[in-house]
């Protein structure tokens, strides 16, 4: 994993999930701020999510991210890109996402896996993080003691659930 | 990220998520469901497809994702 930059911008597979997690303001030790897209933040509806993004905009740990004309262009690009490739769909809200972070180095924030694997199979040059890697940064960075644990937690109270290569690292990492 | 992902790779994973899908889904749960939105949650057990199971469910995501939890199946990527 790469230095992270201390900027990211996060879509709503993302936002969603990681909003029903108990510890869900270590995002905010691990970036400065986490851009929402307008197109994004349509999407919130439940009162968990959409509190927690408003406090978190009002203490300017979360900021509103404006379309452009240009990026729109360059998500639809991405979304072409995808076509014909061994790769999940990738949508507009998350091509967005993509192409601000390619345009302005953002740290992508989805749980998307069209999002997720564009940039190893579109080769783009743009980080893309799930809960995994948010929790494995905060591992690294003294924020979170026990990861195993942590992402039980995670699991338990998102239901949504890590793959077996990714248990395989951790217990690598841990020497479990 | 790191190198390019094989077609072995995709396939690796895609086939994890749809088997763990199937294993924890509360198939009661699916079967009782208004035929619509049965289809869209059986989709996404097959694909893992969030956004497109959820255009099909005609729910806004934030609903399906909420009903993907009441049926027990796990999000898994």
């Amino acid at each position: 994993m790469s230095q992270a930059s201390a900027e990211a911008i996060a879509d709503t597979s993302f936002l969603v999930d990681w909003a029903r997690y108990r510890r869900r303001d270590l995002l905010f030790q691990v970036f400065d701020v986490v851009y929402v897209p307008e197109s994004v933040l349509r999407e919130l509806k439940y009162p968990l999510a959409v509190d927690w993004v408003a406090e978190s905009m009002a203490s300017d740990k979360m900021a509103l991210f404006t379309e452009t004309a240009e990026l729109e262009g360059e998500a639809r690009r991405i979304m072409a890109m995808g076509r014909g490739r061994p790769l999940k769909r990738i949508d507009f809200p998350e091509a967005l996402c993509l192409a601000a972070g390619l345009r302005f180095g953002y740290v992508v924030l989805t749980e998307n896996g069209g999002a997720y694997f564009a940039p190893r199979v579109l080769g783009l040059n743009v980080a893309v993080w799930r809960a995994f890697e948010l929790l494995l940064e905060a591992w690294r960075r003294g924020l979170v003691e026990d990861l195993a644990a942590e992402l039980r937690r995670y699991e338990e109270e998102t239901l949504h659930l890590f793959r077996r290569r990714d248990w395989e690292l951790v217990c690598r990492l841990t020497r479990c | 990220m790191g190198a390019c992902m094989s077609l072995d790779e995709v396939l690796e994973w895609e086939e994890e998520g749809r088997r763990v899908r199937r294993e924890r889904a509360d198939w009661q749960l699916i079967e009782s469901l208004p035929p619509r939105l049965r289809a869209a949650v059986k989709f996404f057990i097959e694909t893992g497809d969030l956004r497109l199971a959820q255009l099909l469910s005609g729910l806004d995501y934030e609903d399906f994702r909420e009903l993907l939890r009441r049926a027990r199946v796990p999000v898994l990527l």
